[in-house]
């Protein structure tokens, strides 16, 4: 009988011995320290639409930071083949750089992006500009967009379609959802970025579906032939934001093109259409 | 040489070693082993002559056929738990001798037990484990319930995956690259309770064997392991049951004769019962609040099992598993004028349903033939609605999706035995599979107008052929299998074919030491579409097809194996398996999204394991148990994950070490205990972040900043280390009506915070002088399952 006491008392111990930070607690985990650095987001054309540089500067994930702080880096030295880019003072908007106007990118060429400021490591990027790829014709019928290009046969091609419409002068994106998951959302133009993979050298009708709760009236079509570089990174930061905050999900990498830092230096070349 | 001459000298030389025996007046002894208490057959019980050692093991049904010189023999049937049967004789014809059994209760006082079974460094097969299903049951487990997958996550070379759940990574395969059969039949879901517990009731279950690698040509369809589970055939002398009752769940198990030493049946069923127990309290808490809950959360299995001796050459088996969990729950309230209502519901449901029947026939005392028809079938469900009645308008939502897999199949196999040097195994089969990989319904009344949604993922059907022929060869101190595994797969317009060597062998570097070595390739042509996290029952079996091809690997394993003092065996091996064509879920893809085709989802890729194995295992004595470790790297590389670079998996565990052991304190006490440790997953974090330039929806505007995590490579970190110490102590006791036993089992008993998953978090501070708090970013460790008394109660009748 002793021994059923004994086993009685070791079992009760143990129940007592249970904490309430059992479940879920601070734990070092072995992450080397972050070197701070340049992480330039952009994707530029030759139109008006898409001219500017924004600069963030990245900080280590245990560094506390506010929600509502952005991270940007102003008055440093930004170039695009030794042509200085602009610093925009803008008291809401902070850390852009612009284009200096008459700035044209030449289709076929390649350009280099450099980023210099004391305290950093210079970083570098290089992109060749993509050539135009035009609309054949568009269609908005039953919350459908259809647009219709030729791809350019025998090589890989990247692509983003943005919908926009008029709105007090300005051009707001509407929210275009793909049809199927070979499209992916992009976040710096508010359109979906996709590829050539399934229709290679042919006509294609890209579709989307989209909510005419605003009721269209006059709209513009972009067609953006971007670099493979953006393609990537586009892809990946959409990824990023959908699998953020899920413990179970896989989290995924983001593709960078420059060379010291992070982010993006994307070029594209834009086909434009207005009703 | 006559190049054209060639191919007759290897058909003669083939035909000479089958038929060599025949010019020296051999003769044949066949027959059945079986339990003489219950008249269970005894599966790789071993059959041999004392005085050439030459002898064979029974087959998967208890029939051996040895053939041996006209000359005079002893005899000797023997297997573990058993006291052995000598017979001696002059082999002057063939002869039919049926052994009888009988268990040696005083076996656990021997020290040393030789020739119970071949002793490991004499068998060909390497990479295989034979658990025994008593051994399973004292293993102290969590809630006190006995888990077969569980206790096998405790070898090495077999990992669990997330902690408490039944995943089972064989040599770095993924769970669904390992084929487990339950009497010849593919289990496609082996979780109950969210993949706590599995389907596999040990009361219902004779005979458990492990092959992680060196696959003998009998088996195919998988590329890791073959997980193989027979059912007790039932007592055919006399009734018996047995039973327990635990925290989670009780089983009861029933089983005897239909027509005395002819005929058999058995019984077991097993049922949690939370629900039974909590629905009065829910539903009486709910009413004081007005509202009317009713809720189910349950699982049941139940196992049968017929079997008819129609002769001495007929046998008939008819085998059965239903098993369903069932998890949901409704919510209504009532309006203050009484006709108002709103209702809400949910729940998901899923189960196997698995049958067998069975013919064994013994053709010749050579030849023994097994027949198989087969059932399975794997289901899913989920379901989720509401409606909302307010002043004589009806609004409601209702959602369903379901998905599956059926199988018809049929296989014939044969056993062979020519002469004590060759054991030949060849058979067909094919497997009629039908896919369901969801379909999903939703139908909405708003404002008392009908709308309807219907999607279904295109059903697909498939045929699996396969075909094989292999032979367990012995010359001197060399024994081999070799063999041929051929399968083809006919999917809409595809057909695949697949031809795949197999080689196991071992040579006898002295009396009590052996080198072994073996190559396997094996293809799969059914995946499972599942995340790296948890086995949730939303996983769904998908074919191969024109654009998903089927998964293929080869892999080569070298070892050495021995019996020391006192009986102990111990065994190493070195592995190394490629696998190609592996698919993964694309990054970002989930099962939820019904409008895109699962073809669109996934991506195949590259996966590379190799490492080490030891074990030490004591099978007799008052202590027993086993010590194994494993070494292991386990890489992945797909062209859409990780930007195409090779990374770790998950669950690449560098070092795997568990100890198990039971020791007999009397007769009436035993005590038992494991402990694990184990390397921490592999783990993607966020080490920093930045800003980007972002068109942002709600303002409308470009150039609006949004901070995005920079995960460092795909799985670059680690996790803590797991480990885990169980103990369990039982108390057997006698009774006039049979035997009760009360276990008590502590799981995690020093209570460790294993860690479950690890997320960027936030720790916050309040300062009562200032009435303000801080925060601090910090990697916070979730962890599920802390110390965890529980006892459980046996007995048998």
């Amino acid at each position: 009988m002793n021994k059923y006491k004994i086993v009685l008392v070791f079992i009760s111990l143990f129940s007592l011995y249970s904490c309430e930070d059992f479940f879920e607690f601070s734990v070092d985990m072995d992450v080397p320290p972050h070197q701070t650095k340049f992480a330039p987001s952009t994707l530029l054309t030759n139109n008006e639409a898409n001219r500017t540089l924004f600069l963030s500067r990245s900080i280590g994930a245990l560094e506390n930071h506010e929600y509502d702080d952005v991270l940007y880096v102003e008055n440093a030295s930004v170039s695009i083949n030794e042509t200085p880019l602009n610093y925009i003072l803008d008291d809401y908007q902070k850390g852009f750089y612009e284009l200096p106007a008459g700035f044209q990118f030449i289709p076929n060429t390649t350009y280099n992006l450099k980023i210099e400021k004391s305290g950093f490591e210079t970083v570098f990027a290089q992109q060749v500009m993509p050539v135009q790829v035009p609309i054949i014709d568009v269609e908005l019928t039953d919350e459908i967009l259809k647009v219709r290009f030729q791809d350019i046969p025998n090589e890989e091609n990247y692509y983003i379609v943005v919908l926009l419409y008029g709105y007090n002068n300005d051009d707001n994106p509407i929210y275009i959802e793909p049809f199927t998951d070979e499209a992916n959302y992009s976040t710096l133009t508010g359109g979906l970025v996709f590829r050539d993979a399934f229709f290679d050298g042919q006509e294609h009708t890209f579709k989307a579906k989209y909510s005419n709760y605003s009721q269209i009236g006059n709209y513009k079509v972009r067609l953006y032939h971007i670099t493979k570089e953006l393609f990537l990174h586009e892809k990946s930061i959409d990824l990023n934001f959908e699998t953020s905050g899920n413990p179970f999900a896989e989290p995924n990498s983001l593709y960078t093109n420059i060379t010291n830092g992070y982010g993006i230096f994307g070029l594209a070349n834009m086909y434009e259409v207005t009703n | 040489m006559n190049d054209n001459l060639f191919p007759m000298r290897v058909i003669t030389t083939f035909f000479l070693f089958f038929t060599i025996s025949v010019f020296s007046q051999q003769y044949t002894i066949s027959g059945y082993v079986e339990d003489a208490a219950t008249g269970e057959k005894l599966i790789a019980a071993n059959v041999y002559d004392s005085k050439t050692l030459k002898g064979t093991v029974t087959n998967n049904y208890g029939f051996f056929s040895l053939t041996l010189p006209k000359s005079e023999i002893e005899l000797i049937c023997s297997y573990v738990g058993y006291k052995d049967e000598k017979l001696n004789f002059d082999l002057t014809e063939n002869k039919v001798l049926n052994f009888a059994l009988h268990p040696d209760n005083a076996l656990d006082e021997v020290v040393v037990v030789s020739k119970k079974n071949a002793p490991i460094e004499k068998r060909s097969q390497m990479s295989q484990i034979q658990v025994n299903v008593q051994d399973i049951e004292r293993i102290p487990s969590l809630l006190g319930e006995v888990d077969l997958i569980k206790a096998l996550q405790l070898l090495p070379g077999v990992q669990g995956g997330t902690e408490g759940l039944n995943g089972m990574y064989v040599r770095g395969g993924s769970p669904d690259q390992n084929l487990i059969i339950l009497d010849g039949v593919p289990v496609y879901n082996v979780s109950h309770l969210f993949g706590f517990l599995s389907v596999f009731n040990t009361d219902a279950i004779k005979n458990v064997t492990l092959t992680k690698g060196g696959f003998p040509a009998r088996y195919g369809g998988r590329l890791s392991s073959v997980l193989e589970i027979n059912m007790k055939e039932g007592n055919d002398k006399e009734y018996h049951g047995e039973g327990s009752i635990g925290i989670l769940s009780s089983r009861l198990t029933f089983e005897g004769p239909i027509i005395k030493n002819k005929s058999s049946f058995l019984i077991s069923g097993r049922r949690n019962y939370i629900d039974l127990l909590a629905r009065p309290l829910i539903k009486s808490a709910a009413k004081d609040s007005g509202e009317n809950i009713d809720f189910s959360a349950y699982f049941y299995d139940l196992n049968m099992k017929l079997n008819y001796k129609l002769n001495d050459k007929n046998t008939l088996f008819l085998s059965t598993y239903l098993g369903s969990d069932r998890f949901g729950s409704t919510i209504e309230s009532k309006g203050y004028n009484g006709n108002d209502y709103y209702k809400s519901k949910g729940g998901i449901d899923w189960g196997n349903v698995i049958s067998a029947f069975r013919w064994n026939k013994v053709i010749n005392s050579k030849l023994f033939a097994n027949t198989t028809i087969t059932y399975s079938r794997f289901n899913f469900n989920f379901e989720a609605g509401e409606e909302d009645y307010y002043n004589g308008t009806l609004n409601s939502f209702d959602a369903r999706y379901q998905s599956g897999i059926y199988d018809w199949g049929f296989k014939t196999d044969f056993d062979y035995a020519p002469n004590p040097n060759h054991a030949v195994k060849f058979g067909i089969g094919d497997t009629y599979h039908t896919y369901n990989p969801g379909a999903i319904t939703i139908k909405g009344i708003d404002q008392s107008e009908i709308e309807e949604f219907f999607k279904k993922q295109k059903s697909m059907f498939s045929h699996e052929l396969a075909a094989y022929v292999e032979d367990d060869i012995t010359l001197g101190a060399l024994k081999a299998n070799v063999g041929l595994h051929f399968s083809g797969f006919k999917v809409e317009n595809s057909f695949y074919t697949s031809l795949q060597p197999r080689i196991g062998m071992r040579y006898l570097l002295s009396d009590k030491l052996s080198f072994k070595a073996s190559y396997a390739s094996m293809t799969q042509y059914i995946n499972l579409l599942t995340n790296e996290s948890i086995g949730l029952p939303t996983d769904l079996w998908v074919p191969s097809t024109g654009r998903i091809k089927p998964q293929k690997s080869w892999q080569v394993a070298i070892g050495g194996a021995s019996t020391l003092k006192k009986g102990i065996e111990a065994s190493v091996e070195v592995y190394y398996k490629e696998m190609n064509d592996v698919i993964s879920y694309k990054e970002g893809a989930t099962f939820l999204n019904q409008l895109e085709s699962w073809e669109n989802k996934i991506t195949q890729g590259f996966g590379q394991t190799y490492g080490s194995e030891f074990l030490l295992e004591k099978k007799h004595g008052k202590t027993t148990g086993w010590l194994g470790y494993t070494l292991s790297w386990n890489n992945r590389q797909f062209d859409d994950i990780n930007f195409g670079k090779i990374y770790p998996y998950k669950f690449d565990r560098r070092h795997d070490f568990e100890i198990v052991a039971s020791h007999k304190l009397s007769e009436k006490v035993i005590l038992n205990g494991t402990w694990v440790y184990g390397t921490g997953n592999a783990i993607t974090l966020s080490e920093a972040i930045y800003d980007i330039d972002i068109y942002n929806e709600n303002s409308g505007n470009y150039n609006y900043a949004n901070s995005v995590d920079l995960y460092g490579e795909k799985n670059s970190y680690r996790m803590p280390a797991y480990h885990r110490l169980d103990v369990g102590i039982e108390f057997i006791k006698k009774k006039k009506w049979g035997e009760r036993a009360w276990s008590l089992s502590i799981y995690n008993a020093y209570n460790h915070r294993n860690p479950f998953f690890i997320y960027l978090g936030e720790n916050y501070d309040y300062n009562p002088n200032t009435g303000e708090s801080t925060s601090t970013k910090a990697y916070k460790q979730v962890s599920i399952i802390p110390i965890l008394p529980s006892f459980s109660y046996r007995f048998k009748f």
